[in-house]
């Protein structure tokens, strides 16, 4: 994930989850102990959209919806990709063998969440830094044949704040970026889950 | 850091108790031995029962019964 991006998650959570919309560039900037121009950059995008304002000396999301799917057209999760493979047995079966440090993104994410999944996955999509542990429980595919369906993807160092689970907007733009069919059940309910 | 991750042990557990309030069995597996040594907390719930298959029902989303 880029600066930007992790700069677009922080602003949504505040104004969709916080309730608190308005912000400065320097409360930002100090946060993620960035530089202000840093902030202003990520800002330039959704201000062009109007999906943010300035009003005097705060910037204000007005449009998160905009900001939300402006965040998932940028994303690409090929690109975090770290490791993955093929994995015999159900997901929640490959979702309980990993690490104690995982966090569970995408599908697994949104089922973890709410207990229950608009569809029924057929991929695991998880963030972890431990490759080795995990390629231990998860061996690498012997035959070429098999479709990968476990995905080990680089979080960003502050994903972990958010506990053992992506918060729904980086599940949003993850699963928007995933080309499975049962992706758009997901989406449909993450907006509302969101009230978008 | 732990062997299994902290979400699934614990809806695992949960998951445990809500059979134990319903059924009568007899636990194994992995949950039977952290209740002795309470180490390894375990990621699924395995039980002997005569209606198994009432418990396999209930037991959905990941857990074996």
């Amino acid at each position: 994930m880029t600066k930007k991006e992790i700069i677009w998650r922080h602003i949504l959570i505040r104004a969709l989850e916080k309730k608190q919309p308005t912000f400065t560039q320097k409360e930002i900037a100090q946060y993620f102990k960035i530089s202000t121009s840093t902030v202003f950059n990520a800002l330039k995008a959704p201000r062009k959209l109007g999906a943010v304002e300035v009003t005097g000396r705060f910037f204000r999301l007005t449009d998160a919806e905009k900001l939300l799917i402006l965040w998932a057209t940028m994303r690409n999760i090929t690109k975090d990709i770290q490791y993955s493979t093929y994995v015999p047995g159900f997901t929640a079966k490959i979702e309980g063998n990993t690490t104690g440090d995982t966090i569970f993104g995408a599908f697994s994410a949104y089922r973890l969440k709410y207990n229950d999944a608009p569809a029924d996955y057929d991929q695991v999509y998880i963030y972890s830094d431990n490759l080795e542990e995990l390629k231990k429980r998860f061996p690498p595919i012997k035959n070429k044949q098999q479709t990968e369906n476990l995905f080990v993807l680089k979080p960003d160092h502050f994903l972990s704040s958010f506990g053992h689970i992506t918060p729904d907007v980086q599940t949003f733009v993850d699963i928007w970026n995933i080309p499975k069919w049962y992706a758009k059940d997901f989406l449909n309910s993450l907006k509302e889950k969101l009230n978008i | 850091m732990t062997y299994y991750n902290e979400l699934i042990t614990e809806k695992s557990w949960k998951k445990l108790q809500e059979l134990k309030r319903k059924y009568k069995f007899i636990l194994i597996g992995g949950w039977a031995v952290y209740v002795y040594t309470k180490t390894l907390k375990s990621k699924d719930v395995v039980n002997e029962n005569p209606k198994y298959e009432a418990i396999t029902r209930e037991n959905y989303m990941g857990f074996v019964a």
